[in-house]
């Protein structure tokens, strides 16, 4: 700290006399090996000695990997790499962490500890000299053996509950006649009657249609299905169970339920780098998610082909199948991207992938086992690089970045290792192309150009007199071939065509191609030390978290994709089925058995019913993975008919309703609000959602300035909506919709003021509001009518009277306070319209 | 045992929805600091594109005398993608002159700014890890180079609540789309409400605020509205909530009434316009941009950032493969209204409360970027200048230095994550013990970094 009064003039004495002093000392060392010895075992050893060896021991239990004497282990260095550039003081980074100005390295640690000046100027000194060291000295010992981490890997915690194989529990006998007819209630009884827990009455069934059309196609109940369903004589059971398949067969439930499990993929139509670069196949992908739950593909097979359906495509009959199945591993290809250029953040676009898996579908933050062993978890990061390895062998599309335009790597959608060639030629001539159009004008091409213009006219000369032409054409084949024939084209056929043979393949590409995973290379990866990919540990075979069985999935031939898919989806796995039927308990009840749905580990919270979790869980496996026979089991389920009444004594015992005592209210999500507000004014598309109207990638192309940014309007359902990652969609950014950074745990339900302003002011909720008052006018009979029709259409039940001479009232007073006589019924409806369409009531399910 | 911050919010959002407040989940009220505040509003001054500091803030004479020397190749980068060419050193462009009180020397760039720094501190020894001005900008407002994380101002206001309920605590003025977009000021896990309103200089300053209907006739839907939730809470469970959603249109009713007003800069006296270098009528000069912070804060908000991403990033301080010369017309557009905005709250008495912050994503490159005597200067992470002024900021104290050509950091390093951990601590914030739990652990502002550069507390 200097006060600049002081510092101002003081600056450039000191700094004078700074190197002054290293001046001097070198000056009376001339840099003969007995002086640099006598340098060394004067300043500079007992300085290593004292000041570094405590903790740069060289020891396996060192607290860091250099080892501080020996000039090699020096040499060698540690994490962040060679500690000492000899003859370059200024480049070396054991002069950065004492100067103290290194970002992670200062060293000694402790800040009252720094050296004195004199001392870091004498270690410039004899580095710059060339780092002398005493060949009989310390000893050559190398630096410590490498691990993932210093010591022993730690499986701490693996007795923890989620990595242990799932138990048989038989589902306890209880007293109550009614929370005796299904399983599910009890397991849940017990644990009411556990804590003295009473819980409430059944639900009407007005209420029970809302609660469950909601939930399971994310719209409400037509006025005509609510009374088809009150006056449905089958006893409540029955009818209820009668409900359920009736929803589960709608084509909307694959719409809401893809739209669940697009969150945990956190899916998006774009790339999430700079230049966000659009990708027009994407929807493919989300279409393929929504149509499997549709047809209830089990979970595990779902699973399979999102991780390896590439692979999984070579045993399909049908090229449409072996398509889909392609199409399906958009959940790997759709990882996020970083930055401006396709190699440099790949290892963010890998942990990406890892985080999803591993929160998604495992339930585990595998992501912190990236930079060091996992803090809480018995995860090491060679568990972490394990999985890396195999997705490190695993091809990513590109549609561009900012740094070069053009797509590469996408997948033909074929199986056939001649299609894949044929396809990566296609982009390999692209990419080429590109290349030159993106460096035409560069300063360090000019000459060859101009050289090879000007030995073209020559030879243009030569031919016309007749000279001799072989040295001219060896000349100008020379320049063709400049940087590896990188721009021939341009110097044979000009800038003009390149341009035009790049638009040309655009527009009539090979094939049909798609955004997917394909294979690589295979090879197993180093670990990243600090996470830092540009200094390697050992390496890190491919194979399952050790805490998990560690089964191997290094395979010479493949990825290990589908070795890791397999493993993911044995019967037996202990997250696999728990997470996924804990995540569906958790979007029905508003809250998973597991609260932290996507953490089993041990910063998670601990299950409230574990013996239900696993009893779930072994029924999932045993009905062959199916999710609709999941949702019909809890729908079932008394808890789930439950009432939402408000009890002083349960509330204050368990005001989070962990124990069940009655079912919860929920806000509606973003895509159900607006769509809700669609239907109810009959203005909502019901067909599904195709492509998105994107420029085709040869006419427009994106960077950090010129990022892509579009809203597509859309009167289909939200799923359909175009959502990107760098920018959130006005109304789903606004309503608490899905993050589409990355794996969604479970979406928050905020209220703001912006939210307020929007519902008040915005385009679109007064659209929906005008066109929800016009059809209400249409309906015949008086106002009171009218009232009662908008009612049924947004709540599902009659206006009481009150609420019809409130409504009434509203609209006299609006038509007796405005000044503006022209639309008058119109707006003043369309205000009743609004107010509905923004309540609470239509906001929330009970 | 003392309560986590978390704790704490959980239990204020649930006494004030158990006692029936009408007010929104606790989360825009003032919360108790960790530490005593210096200060209770910050205004961000952010300068997007990357000034260069040693045409600034950071006189290095060197440079003018070995201009167009070389200094060979830079053996090892400290950022990574540092391309490797032959450096020839570049002048500065303007000469530097101190501050008449405390001796500071900035450049001629900054006439007006030069004459208020006695009222900051100066840091010389700024670094940063990327060399990207979408990662760089990135980073400069949330810490993180990568993935998105909660913006400063959502972190303050998730740590502080804003003194006004029917303003937001949390705004950011910005006429064009900067590098990285929303994600600047992104409440990302943070509950919503703590994300930035973006404010745009002009007619339509805040989304949706204007009623196409006469006032009167909103309020008559806005009581219907009220009428309607206020019977479907009674015949519930009266959950706290309902309640909270349904104040959520009060306050909405208030920033309609509210937030004209205090953007409205027609209201100040000719006499503060012209000290703000702005012309009456005008609705988005910087300086009005200013004057709009200003009232802001007197408004109660406690975080405003101006953005300053002219032309859409395509034409601001960025000098890459450009006439560094080109700062003069960004240096012109600020200098006289920052200037004027210090003058203008030390003697509303409002400086020693408000933390102005002047900043940018990195520095510029001491030598030419495309060879030697080329007018251009490249991204430069691995040093460049910011400063403090105002609440419980060391008026005239400069720290840090770089070495003798403004390359490097030479003494006391202060990175994005220190910067962060200071400007929380002036506002009463402990830097690691703002968390929030997501995605199964603590996340902070300053991940797993920071140090508070107490030295500049006056």
């Amino acid at each position: 700290m200097f006060n600049c009064r002081r510092n101002r003039p003081g600056a450039a004495h000191f700094r004078a006399a700074a190197s002054c002093l290293a001046f001097s000392i070198a000056s009376a060392n001339a840099a003969s090996g007995d002086s640099r010895a006598e340098f060394f075992e004067l300043y500079v050893r007992p300085l290593l000695v004292e000041q570094c060896a405590d903790c740069h021991s060289g020891k396996s239990k060192a607290k860091s990997r250099l080892f501080i004497l020996s000039r090699e282990a020096l040499l060698q260095g540690g994490d962040y790499g060679p500690a000492i550039l000899p003859g370059n003081s200024e480049g070396s980074l054991l002069m950065d962490a004492v100067r103290r100005i290194h970002k992670e390295l200062r060293m000694p640690p402790k800040e009252s500890a720094r050296l004195p000046k004199e001392q870091v100027a004498q270690l410039a000194k004899w580095i710059d000299d060339g780092a002398f060291w005493p060949t009989n000295g310390v000893s050559k010992v190398a630096a410590a053996p490498i691990s993932s981490e210093a010591g022993e890997p730690s499986l701490r915690g693996a007795d923890h509950w989620a990595f242990q194989p799932r138990r048989d529990f038989s589902p306890p006998v209880v007293a109550s006649q009614d929370w005796s007819r299904s399983e599910i209630d009890r397991f849940l009884a017990r644990a009411h009657a556990d804590r003295g827990i009473e819980p409430v009455g059944l639900v009407d069934r007005r209420t029970l249609i809302r609660r469950a059309t909601f939930d399971l196609i994310g719209l409400p109940p037509t006025p005509g299905e609510v009374d088809a369903f009150l006056q449905d004589r089958a006893d409540d059971e029955s009818a209820f169970a009668a409900l359920i398949d009736r929803l589960l067969a709608s084509p909307h439930y694959g719409e809401r339920w893809g739209r669940h499990w697009l969150d945990i993929a956190r899916y998006a139509d774009t790339q999430g780098d700079v230049g966000d670069f659009p990708i027009p196949t994407a929807y493919l992908y989300r279409n393929w998610v929504i149509d499997a739950l549709n047809r209830d593909m089990p979970y595990s097979e779902f699973l399979q082909r999102q991780i390896a359906g590439d692979i999984l495509a070579e045993k399909e009959s049908t090229p449409e199948a072996a398509r889909a199945s392609i199409i399906a591993t958009g959940f790997v290809a759709l990882s996020r991207r970083f930055g401006n250029s396709k190699a440099d953040d790949m290892h963010l676009t890998i942990e990406d992938t890892l985080d999803t898996l591993g929160r998604g579908v495992l339930g585990l933050t595998l992501r912190c086992a990236r930079c060091h062993d996992h803090k809480f978890d018995p995860l090491l990061a060679s568990d972490y690089y394990g999985l890396y390895g195999v997705f490190e062998s695993t091809r990513y599309p590109w549609m561009g970045m900012s740094n070069s335009k053009s797509p590469s790597d996408l997948s033909p959608g074929v199986v056939g290792r001649e299609h894949q060639e044929k396809g990566a030629a296609f982009f390999d001539l692209i990419t080429h192309y590109e290349y030159q159009l993106n460096n035409h004008f560069r300063p360090w091409l000019k000459p060859t150009l101009d050289a090879y213009r000007d030995v073209t006219r020559r030879l243009e000369e030569a031919k016309k007199t007749g000279a001799d032409v072989v040295a001219l054409k060896a000349e100008r084949e020379k320049h063709l071939k400049f940087k590896g024939g990188k721009f021939r084209e341009l110097m044979l056929h000009g800038l003009g065509w390149v341009k035009k043979e790049k638009q040309r393949l655009g527009e009539n590409p090979t094939y049909d191609f798609v955004f997917a995973a394909a294979e690589r290379k295979p090879a197993d990866t180093r670990v990243h030390l600090r996470g830092n990919p540009r200094v390697l540990g050992e390496v890190a075979p491919r194979r399952a978290p050790v805490v998990l069985g560690g089964d191997s999935f290094a395979n010479a031939k493949s990825s290990g994709r589908l070795e890791l898919a397999e493993w993911l989806t044995r019967d037996e796995h202990p997250l696999t089925a728990r997470v996924i039927v804990n995540r569906v308990w958790a979007l029905h009840f508003g809250r998973g058995l597991v609260a932290t749905v996507d953490n089993f580990g041990h910063q998670g919270e601990a299950p409230t019913h574990q013996e239900l979790l696993d009893w779930l869980a072994n029924e999932f496996v045993a009905d062959g993975w199916s999710l609709k026979r999941l949702h019909r089991r809890i729908m079932l389920s008394r808890a789930y008919r439950l009432a939402g009444d408000r009890v002083e004594s349960n509330l204050a015992a368990d005001p989070d309703n962990r124990w069940l005592w009655r079912f919860p209210r929920r806000r509606l999500e973003a895509e159900a609000i607006r769509d809700s507000m669609l239907f109810v004014a009959n203005r909502l598309d019901t067909r599904p959602g195709e492509a998105h109207p994107f420029k085709p990638w040869y006419v427009k192309k994106y960077s950090l300035n010129g990022p892509f940014h579009e809203d597509y309007p859309t009167l289909k359902r939200g799923v359909y909506v175009m959502t990107q990652r760098l920018f959130k969609h006005p109304f789903f950014g606004l309503f608490d919709g899905p993050d589409t950074s990355s794996s969604n745990a479970m979406r928050r339900s905020s209220s703001n003021p912006g939210q307020a302003l929007y519902l008040l002011n915005s385009e679109f909720v007064r659209t929906q509001s005008l066109v929800f008052a016009a059809e209400a006018l249409r309906q015949p009979g008086e106002d009171v009518d009218r009232i009662q029709w908008i009612w049924r259409r947004a709540y599902g039940r009659d206006a009481p009277k009150a609420e019809v001479e409130l409504a009434a009232g509203h609209i006299g007073t609006y038509m007796a306070t405005a000044e503006n006589r022209g639309h008058l019924q119109r707006e003043a409806w369309a205000s009743l319209a609004r107010a509905v369409l923004t309540s609470n009531e239509f906001f929330h399910v009970e | 045992m003392k309560q986590t911050r978390r704790e704490w919010m959980k239990t204020a959002a649930l006494g004030a929805g158990l006692a029936g407040l009408p007010r929104l989940a606790g989360a825009t009220q003032p919360a108790a600091p960790h530490v005593p505040p210096r200060a209770k509003h910050v205004i961000v001054l952010y300068m997007s594109g990357g000034y260069s500091h040693v045409d600034t803030f950071d006189p290095k004479p060197r440079l003018t005398r070995d201009h167009d020397q070389s200094i060979g190749v830079e053996e090892r980068a400290a950022v990574s993608g540092t391309p490797k060419i032959e450096r020839f050193l570049k002048a500065p462009l303007w000469d530097f002159k101190p501050n008449r009180h405390c001796g500071t020397e900035v450049s001629d760039l900054f006439p007006f700014i030069r004459e208020q720094m006695h009222e900051a501190a100066l840091i010389r020894s700024m670094h940063a890890d990327h060399r990207d001005h979408g990662e760089a900008t990135l980073q400069l407002h949330t810490g993180s180079t990568g993935f998105a994380m909660p913006s400063l101002g959502a972190w303050l206001s998730y740590g502080l609540g804003s003194f006004n309920p029917n303003l937001p605590s949390h705004v950011v003025i910005s006429e064009h789309r900067p590098y990285s977009g929303a994600q600047i000021w992104d409440s990302n896990f943070l509950p919503s409400v703590h994300g930035g309103v973006l404010v745009k200089p002009g007619n339509d300053p805040i989304p949706h605020l204007k009623s196409r209907a006469p006032k009167r006739l909103q309020d008559l839907e806005l009581g219907l509205l009220q009428s309607l939730n206020q019977r479907h809470l009674d015949r519930g469970d009266r959950d706290p909530q309902l309640a909270g959603r349904m104040s959520t249109f009060e306050t909405a009713r208030g920033l309609r009434d509210l937030a004209p007003r205090a953007l409205d800069i027609s209201l100040e006296s000719p006499a503060t316009l012209a000290l703000y270098g702005a012309k009456p009528g005008d609705r988005s000069s910087y300086g009005a941009q200013c004057l709009m912070a200003r009232r802001l804060i007197e408004h109660g908000v406690r975080f405003v950032e101006i953005i300053d991403a002219v032309g859409a990033c395509r034409d601001n301080w960025d000098a890459a493969h450009r006439d560094v010369g080109t700062h003069a017309k960004y240096a012109r557009r600020v200098d006289r209204p920052i200037a004027g905005l210090i003058q203008d709250l030390k003697s509303r008495g409002m400086l020693d409360e408000t933390l102005l912050v002047f900043c940018t994503e990195f520095g510029r490159s001491p030598w030419a970027q495309d060879g030697k005597g080329t007018k251009s200067r490249t991204h430069h992470p691995n040093a460049f200048s910011c400063w403090l002024a105002g609440g419980g900021v060391k008026g005239g104290a400069v720290y840090g230095k770089t070495d003798d050509i403004g390359n490097r950091v030479a003494e006391n390093p202060v990175h994005i994550h220190d910067f962060h951990a200071t400007i929380l601590h002036l506002m009463g914030l402990d830097h690691e013990r703002l968390t929030f739990r997501h995605a199964g652990r603590d996340f902070r502002l300053t991940d797993v970094h920071g140090r508070v550069v107490n030295e500049i507390f006056a």
